[in-house]
């Protein structure tokens, strides 16, 4: 079941062309792309599960054996991620069809929605880095379209500065690959691994490293690189700051991960010490930002901004410890704030206000509501029995142990500034006396969908150990880049026999 | 012919960057079709670009030049001319609604 590892890229991308070709039917348009987001779902619980039982999945595209043709390399890491990120599509999908209104969703909402996807899932499985940047590519300008999809001045606004930032980076992100192709004369990702483990002089690698560092910031949002963040992320559709939020900045952190393990594994004491001063001005930017936000979107936003930081915070530092907690932190963030941000969409739905200073009281109104932000509160504050407190308790720990006691410090101090305003957001909304003014209906696939990431949250807490090992056994090949070369090139190896 | 390339490359940043930096949108979005072109640019000299080689095997075998290079610039051209038509798709709307391309005029946001 080689083909396997197709089919995440392959149902998103034919479910969006079904649902072009659908026309104007609304019913029709639904069906096919819940339909299109289920079965992205499945395909991604079977791949992981192929990967679980059976090692690396690699897929040759076209026959064209590598370092010449693309492959396509499910690992545990890619295909977790892609498990991840297809669960949180598949709720943001759910919500979409109540919240997004008709006239959108007849025209291209469903189409882009599956185009995003599919830029997200390709970009998490391919072992080629120019195949990396075109799938960054489709993965953007969807993001793009999306944004801006309501038109609204704001968003197109917010859409105008978030797409300069990454065309900038996208031919920062052609120079390194020009430099990386020039230097080593290869673009697959084993096969660079086996050519610069054999380097004797480093040449220009270090920079080009930096370069797609700094590339992948601008996605991961990373310290210089995060302004168009929260403009972005507070203007898209709701569902849509779900996915960027929770899922799209990941692929940054991904990408950092996946280069910095498997190619350039020799220069990683290089960069190091820039990872991590930029994670914890990130951290700190991300904290005092949100403390500053009356618009509830917009300090999920700035809030995001500051968990990244923790995140890269964690792959600089390196250690097992440290890679396992982040990727903890990762599936902790991802659904949380996309909960987050789902339910802070439902609150703005019914108060028909994104200030916080104009909600209140809600708390009796929408209990069920109120008691899902409490929960993504607690998850992305730290709060101990879910399992968000694990992650950034082990980050610490893992930060003390490798001796950045400053760093440990300073990201424990953050930890107390998260909680709070967070609390205090939610405090704000449904907490302290409202003026008890008139709700507006908010459908129920909406408030569904933002339960059911909380529930998740929970089963998380309550599954931690098993969690946990699955995480360690992904840190585990992580560590080894040599198990995810051995395993592309067994394949080259028996593609050409059978030529 | 490499120096040539360099400089070209060199002037296509420079004019770029400086594009990108003014406050009309027009002309930021020229800035980057213009930073676009020096990176394909530099992306064709990294198979080591050579003047009249042909980057086939010709019939006799003879010399050619690294292919791979140039399909990979062929997809970055393609992929840019799109972004920069959804670029100025999406500046001639916010202009239709706010009447100006001056983004000091254009502060919804608060950054």
């Amino acid at each position: 079941m080689k083909a396997l590892v197709t089919f995440p890229i392959l149902i998103p991308l034919a479910t969006a062309i079904i649902t072009i070709f659908l026309g104007r039917s609304l019913r029709g348009k639904v069906v096919v792309s819940l339909v299109g987001g289920g079965a992205s779902f499945a395909s991604a619980l079977l791949l992981l599960r192929t990967v679980w039982s059976q090692g690396t999945v690699v897929h040759v595209m076209g026959s064209w054996s590598p370092p010449f043709g693309i492959i396509l390399v499910a690992d545990l890491l890619s295909s977790g991620m892609v498990l991840l990120s297809s669960g949180v599509a598949l709720v943001a999908l759910c919500y979409s069809v109540g919240y997004v209104e008709e006239e959108g969703q007849r025209l291209a909402y469903h189409p882009l929605f599956h185009l995003l996807m599919m830029g997200i899932y390709g970009a998490f499985l391919t072992g080629d880095i120019f195949n990396l940047f075109v799938f960054f590519e489709i993965l953007l300008i969807s993001s793009y379209a999306l944004v801006a999809f309501a038109g609204e001045d704001y968003q197109l606004e917010a859409t105008l500065k978030y797409a300069t930032i990454n065309l900038i980076a996208s031919a920062v992100f052609l120079l390194a690959v020009g430099g990386l192709y020039g230097t080593m004369g290869s673009l697959n990702m084993a096969d660079l691994s086996l050519k610069i483990g054999q380097l004797q002089d480093p040449g220009p690698l270090p920079t080009i490293f930096l370069l797609f560092i700094a590339v992948f910031g601008v996605k991961a949002s990373m310290f210089p690189f995060y302004f168009w963040l929260p403009d972005a992320h507070s203007s898209a559709p709701t569902p849509i700051s779900a996915i960027l939020s929770g899922v799209l900045i990941k692929v940054g952190a991904y990408s950092i991960l996946r280069i910095s393990s498997v190619i350039f594994v020799p220069f990683r004491p290089d960069v190091q010490g820039w990872i991590l001063a930029l994670a914890a001005i990130t951290m700190v930017v991300g904290a005092c930002g949100a403390l500053a936000q009356s618009d509830v979107k917009r300090l999920l936003a700035y809030s995001s901004v500051g968990q990244m930081g923790y995140i890269l915070l964690g792959v600089g530092i390196g250690t097992p410890l440290a890679l396992v907690s982040t990727l903890l932190f990762i599936v902790n963030h991802a659904l949380a704030k996309a909960m987050l941000f789902l339910t802070a969409g439902i609150v703005i739905e019914a108060t028909g206000t994104r200030e916080m200073g104009n909600m209140g009281g809600l708390g009796r109104q929408m209990p069920w509501t109120a008691g899902a932000f409490l929960v993504g509160t607690m998850a992305i504050g730290g709060v101990p029995p879910l399992f968000g407190f694990f992650a950034k308790f082990l980050l610490i720990k893992s930060a003390i142990e490798a001796g950045y006691g400053f760093l440990a410090a300073l990201a424990a101090v953050l930890a107390i500034v998260t909680l709070w305003y967070l609390f205090a957001a939610w405090q704000q909304v449904f907490w302290r006396e409202g003026s008890g003014h008139a709700l507006h209906a908010v459908p129920r696939l909406m408030k569904g969908s933002g339960l059911v990431l909380a529930g998740l949250i929970l089963i998380g807490t309550i599954f931690l150990n098993p969690l946990v090992d699955f995480l360690s056994a992904v840190e585990a090949q992580l560590r080894q880049p040599g198990v995810y070369v051995t395993a592309v090139f067994r394949e080259v190896t028996r593609g050409s026999a059978l030529h | 012919m490499t120096t040539l390339l360099a400089v070209t490359i060199g002037v296509l940043f420079g004019t770029g960057a400086f594009l990108v930096l003014r406050r009309n949108a027009l002309k930021v979005i020229i800035g980057l079709s213009l930073i676009s072109h020096g990176a394909n640019l530099l992306l064709v000299t990294s198979g080591g670009f050579a003047g009249n080689r042909p980057p086939i095997i010709g019939p006799g075998g003879g010399v050619y030049v690294d292919p791979l290079p140039q399909a990979l610039v062929l997809t970055a051209i393609v992929i840019s001319f799109g972004m920069t038509a959804f670029m100025v798709t999406l500046l001639y709307r916010l202009y239709r609604r706010t009447g100006t391309v001056d983004m000091d005029q254009i502060r919804g946001l608060k950054g």
